[in-house]
């Protein structure tokens, strides 16, 4: 299969294979060996019995060497083929193309590459061995049984049957209790979490008493449960290791007469007993080895799902950037996203000027978010011609294309590393003076100079030793280091407190003016100030202007904004609304 | 926090608490436990003796001999079976008693933990130690002390009739046995120090990989590829690295091992067989002797992975107890007062508080008169949600009085005073129930009626009719599967419930949806109509309209004045943040 394609170094594996295969076979031609012996022992042969003595200590000095092989061998090859895994998958989604990343949660990626391919591993590592021994182990012990005394081994085997549906019978119930009690707890980790979680409110809202109660009447009908499964459980428990006498019981019988009869040695019927072992203990948990096998292939699976994923191309040129007028422009572009009928852009046709502040906005799922990825070449497979910089994106090479875009999204997000590599991936070998001129302009520098380590302060995971307000700051620095000629804006100052807001909006001010700047807006408070407004709705533009011309439309934006409006200053005052209207427009 | 490492000697504090848990059930517990350890004894001693007959007899050659031993024995081993059941039911009956109590007694503690429990620790951490740890600890004593227990009982006494049987053959049996501990002592530590380091890198490496998925669109942005991804390979390396180390480690422990055991069992055949051949013994010895080492072996085995799962989860049992050692929160405040009363319907008198060495608040004084509007506003860190975690008596001041409806609030208990404020947090914190459910959180005694007006009030009801079970649609954890204006108005609906005389609002400062919005303004000016109302604020809207406006900074109040007021103040803090908002609004 797929793994042991990709794994490296075959030739451990396929070593450490046969050697397990030699140590099953010699394990059960022991047991003949055990045989003549014991026989040799009460016939007095000692010539015989040193030989044998003799091929005993071979036969353990063999098996010291094979074992110690076949883990290294085996455990090497699964670690190396591990790690080119792992690289691979990270490499992978780095370079994944847009419409897997949609369509897979994050969570869901990482438990691939985390718990999938831990698997994996268990599996090379531990499983596929105990695939091959157990099996064939029990091949072998049973063609020399049926050797022996095929009569006995036939009594012995017709035991197995019964033993496998008996205890399949009685685990049913177990199962089924078992999965009560889970039930049951998972109730009561559920009351425990959301107190633990809301213990502001509890406390607030005097909900002790009442949480409490819940908790216990859960708790008791776990304990409830949980007797009961014992219960079973003490069942089950005699029954299996009552059924798992009846072989032996058989054999001494039927063997013990066969011995008397003259048909078996003494030894052999040891050997046979000893065989017998060999059989049954490893069929008993091969059921579990296979049901396990079954889940470590589907996560395999799941984890060759990722490595196959389609990749953002590669091709395109490397265009120098072009200061073209217009320097962005759609034309009559249409677009849906890949099993989505829908189109979420139709013939969408707008240009933008150099150093204009274009704003788009419009009812969310409009299409405004979708305008910033097609931008950044996300897609490919949309209608009409995108130009950036001279060029179609479509011609771009992605990392050239991307390398004149800066961006500033609505969740920040900022490595666990410290606060200089983090604004320095704006722009890799960013001399310290840029970076922090960068991080003045942004208003974010007094804050990290305010901080024991300054720029060296290490950012925890997801940066959330940071306020919001901080960490867009840090996002707008990155943005303003990367010196890029066109800026995109996506809702950057929303959630934001009112001091953090009025920072934020002066550092965007400033740099906006001197750039291209594309900005997507929820709040039309943030984008009066934009050269142009671009309302977009159900991916067309259906109002175009500035903000003044715009409202005095009085069309779909004057709607929007006044509806804003109302909530942000504080509903209808003695002003009626043609009056405020009328006010605001007074200067056109 | 303490450090995180095991001690190497098991914990006998915890060990004497779990004991002293399981009261009224020990007995129970140590009967069955001897129950099982007997029983398994003399099923291990009558298998083997059973062989011994067989075997002798069969040298013999009288059938009829060999099948009435064979006989007594089993009917030995069938009625050991038979009670083996309820011995194991008798000990886990308590065991399943005994967890049941344990939780009990975590959830009755977190209900009288202070606040600053939950502020100081992640809930996360503590969700894990009441759930996660508390089933690690039952296994100590479910799992590893019972089968530590019966296995060496039985381990012990089937050595002792080992002896019996031959004391050359048991003391060659014996000296492999020893063997075996040795190599799993001693070569065991070496093997977990490499084991450590490995999931360590790991840990690490799965970091760097969840960093990668996270920052998926940032890395494609600034073209940051190639230099995420050599780091991660980075630490890809050194998983591998450890990974190789302990793959030696490991083959080395798996030879050895089995080198061990092959010693013992052939050693054990061939040293039989030659006694056998000078005469000195009898097959059946040896295959009995055979038989029981197997018990023996298994003790031995067993002893490494008790001590080191019982230290596994004594560990977690420490983690589970340190909450239950927690200091309580004191429900009446502590002091006399110095004023009992003040006729306001909220004041804060000279107070100071700070949640560790540094006051957050500085001797502040304010009073909010009955049926008022304050707003609270300021810089964030200033102290505003402060005050609300003081008033809530979450905290006690560390100087100064509050007087909540013109009482001293040392005059009465914590829950009382909590009693009169309706809390509207910033995150409503919803719980993993029906909607119902969570507004009747509000008062105990809610009738369906009420229920409904208040959702109404809300401007809640509308939508909860819209879903189709209504009312008793399940609310996911943290009310996720509601946007996020329906769960704030699923709180303002539970805080209406109340109808208490004060309410406290952190306004939520996340961007709403604009229908979303409006609803909630609406809702709460309804809520605040007859009530005190003391609202910290973003909005400029609640601001403009409250009756008083405190300015927090620096944990003081900084100004306070109507808003006209306050603008007038030329220069002043009010009156500059203001100035900055609006000039931001209207496109300065």
């Amino acid at each position: 299969m797929r793994l042991f394609k990709l794994f490296p170094g075959k030739p451990r594996l396929f070593l450490g294979i046969m050697v397990t295969i030699l140590s099953s076979t010699l394990m059960v031609a022991f047991s003949y060996l055990m045989m003549l012996t014991v026989d040799a022992a009460l016939e007095g042969e000692r010539d015989f019995f040193f030989r044998v003595l003799m091929a005993a200590g071979v036969f353990v000095v063999i098996t010291l060497v094979m074992t110690y092989g076949r883990t290294k061998l085996i455990g090497s090859y699964t670690e190396r083929g591990m790690a080119v895994l792992r690289e691979r998958f990270g490499a992978k989604i780095a370079e994944m193309s847009f419409d897997v990343m949609q369509k897979t949660h994050s969570g869901e990626l990482l438990s691939r590459g985390t718990n999938d391919m831990q698997r994996i591993r268990n599996f090379t590592f531990t499983s596929l061995p105990r695939l091959i021994q157990i099996p064939l182990t029990a091949m072998l012990a049973l063609v020399l049984l049926f050797i022996f005394n095929w009569q006995l081994t036939l009594i012995a085997l017709a035991m197995a049957p019964i033993l496998i549906i008996g205890s399949s019978f009685l685990a049913r119930p177990i199962a089924k209790a078992s999965k009560r009690v889970q039930e049951k707890l998972g109730r009561v980790n559920s009351v425990l979490t959301d107190f633990i979680k809301g213990a502001e409110v509890v406390k607030a809202y005097n909900l002790e008493e009442t949480l409490g109660e819940k908790n216990r009447l859960y708790v008791d009908e776990s304990v409830e449960s949980g007797r009961h499964l014992a219960k079973r459980h003490a069942v089950l428990d005699a029954f299996g290791r009552a059924f798992g006498l009846v072989p032996f019981i058989a054999t001494f019988l039927f063997g013990g007469y066969f011995v008397i009869q003259g048909t078996m040695t003494v030894g052999m019927l040891l050997a046979f007993i000893n065989l017998l072992n060999y059989l049954t203990f490893p069929l008993s948990t091969f059921a579990t080895l296979l049901g396990e096998t079954k889940r470590d292939l589907v996560s395999a699976s799941r984890v060759f799902d990722i490595l196959d994923a389609e990749e953002e191309r590669k091709d395109g040129k490397a265009h120098p950037f072009e200061m073209k007028d217009p320097l962005i422009a759609f034309e009559n572009v249409s677009f849906n996203y890949k099993g989505d009928d829908k189109l979420v852009i139709r013939n969408l046709d707008f240009q933008v000027r150099p150093g204009e502040t274009v704003a788009i906005a419009g009812p969310s799922g409009g299409g405004k978010s979708t305008i910033t990825r097609l931008l950044l070449g996300y897609f490919d497979h949309y209608e009409g011609n995108i130009f950036l910089g001279g060029h179609e994106v479509r011609d771009w090479n992605l990392a050239s294309l991307r390398q004149n875009i800066a961006i500033v999204s609505q969740e920040t997000f900022l490595f666990p590393e410290s606060i200089k590599e983090n604004l320095a991936h704006g722009k890799p070998r960013a001399t310290d003076e840029e970076i922090v001129t960068a991080a003045k302009q942004a208003n974010a520098h007094d804050f990290i100079a305010a901080s024991p380590a300054g720029y060296d302060s290490e950012l925890g995971e997801l940066g959330n030793t940071l306020s919001g307000g901080q960490k867009q700051r840090l996002s707008i620095a990155r943005a303003i280091l990367k010196d890029a000629p066109v800026l995109l804006l996506d809702e950057a100052t929303s959630a934001l407190d009112l001091e953090s807001e009025a920072l934020i909006q002066e550092a965007l001010a400033e740099i906006t003016a001197d750039k291209t700047t594309v900005i997507i807006a929820h709040r039309l408070s943030t984008i009066k100030d934009a050269d142009r407004i671009l309302v977009v709705d159900e991916g067309t533009i259906k109002e175009e202007g500035d903000h003044e011309s715009l409202l005095a439309r009085k069309g779909l934006y004057a709607r929007l904004y006044e509806r804003q409006q109302d909530i942000e200053e504080g509903g209808v005052d003695d002003e009626s609304e043609e009056e405020r209207l009328a006010t605001a427009t007074a200067n056109v | 926090m303490k450090a995180k490492k095991n001690a190497s000697q098991p914990r006998p504090r915890t060990f004497r608490r779990i004991l002293r848990l399981m009261e009224g059930g020990r007995l129970p517990y140590i009967i069955g436990i001897i129950g099982m350890a007997l029983a398994a004894f003399v099923l291990q001693v009558a298998i083997s003796y059973a062989f011994r007959e067989l075997f002798d007899t069969l040298e013999e050659g009288v059938f009829r001999e060999v099948l009435a031993s064979i006989f007594i024995y089993i009917a030995a081993a069938a009625v050991v079976l038979m009670l083996y059941p309820l011995f194991s039911y008798l000990a886990m009956r308590t065991v399943v008693l005994t967890t049941g109590r344990i939780r009990h007694l975590t959830f009755e503690k977190l209900t009288r933990l202070p606040m600053g429990f939950f502020q100081r620790r992640h809930s996360a951490d503590t969700s894990s130690r009441l759930t996660n740890d508390v089933v690690e600890l039952e296994k100590a004593y479910s799992e590893h002390l019972i089968q530590f227990l019966v296995s060496l009982v039985s381990g012990i006494g089937t050595g002792i009739v080992m002896f019996l049987l031959d004391w050359r053959l048991a003391l060659f049996a014996l000296a492999g046995s020893l063997l075996t501990l040795f190599v799993n002592t001693i070569y065991a530590k070496r093997l977990k120090s490499v084991s450590t380091k490995v999931q360590r890198n790991l840990a690490t490496a799965n970091t760097k990989l969840s960093n990668i998925i996270s920052g998926i669109h940032i890395i494609r942005v600034f073209n940051i590829q190639k230099r995420i991804v050599a780091k991660f390979k980075q630490s890809n390396d050194e998983v591998e690295t450890a990974s190789q180390t302990r793959i030696s480690r490991q083959a080395l422990i798996d030879s050895l091992n089995n080198l061990t055991s092959l010693l013992s069992f052939i050693g054990l055949i061939m040293f039989g067989a030659w006694l056998v051949l000078i005469g000195e013994t009898s097959v059946g010895v040896i295959v009995a002797v055979t038989q029981l080492q197997n018990g023996v072996r298994e003790l031995v085995g067993m002893l490494g992975t008790f001590i080191s799962n019982l230290q596994g989860s004594l560990a977690a049992g420490e983690r589970v107890f340190e909450v239950l050692d927690e200091e309580e929160e004191n429900l009446i405040p502590a002091g006399e007062p110095r004023v009992r009363e003040k006729p306001f319907a909220l004041a804060f008198d000279k107070v100071s508080f700070g949640y560790g060495e540094e006051a957050v608040i500085k001797g502040m004084d304010f009073s909010v008169k009955k049926n008022e509007t304050a707003a609270l506003v300021g810089p964030s860190g200033g102290g505003k949600s402060t005050v609300f975690k003081l008033l809530l008596q979450f905290y006690e001041p560390n100087e100064g009085e509050i007087f909540i409806a013109g009482k001293n609030a040392k005059e009465e208990s914590k829950k009382e005073l909590r009693a009169r404020f309706a809390y509207v947090p910033q995150n409503a914190h919803l719980f993993n129930c029906t909607i119902r459910e969570n507004i009747a959180y509000g008062r105990q005694d809610a009738l369906d009626e009420d229920i409904i007006r208040a959702a109404k009030a809300a401007n809640a009801h509308d939508f909860i009719k819209s879903f189709s079970k209504g009312y008793d649609t399940m609310v996911g954890e943290d009310g996720m599967t509601l946007s996020g204006g329906q769960r704030q108005r699923i709180a303002i609906a539970r805080a209406i419930l109340t109808d208490a005389p004060v309410l406290l609002l952190d306004e939520a400062t996340s961007a709403l949806d604009n229908e979303s919005e409006a609803l909630i303004k609406d809702a709460l000016e309804k809520l605040m109509k007859k009530k005190t109302s003391l609202i910290i604020a973003h909005r400029l809207s609640t601001v403009e309209h409250a009756d008083n406006i405190l300015v927090i900074d620096d944990g003081k109040v900084a100004e306070e004045g109507t808003h006209a007021d306050l603008l007038a103040q030329e220069d002043g803090l009010y009156a500059n943040l203001y100035a900055r908002q609006l000039a931001i609004e209207s496109g300065n």
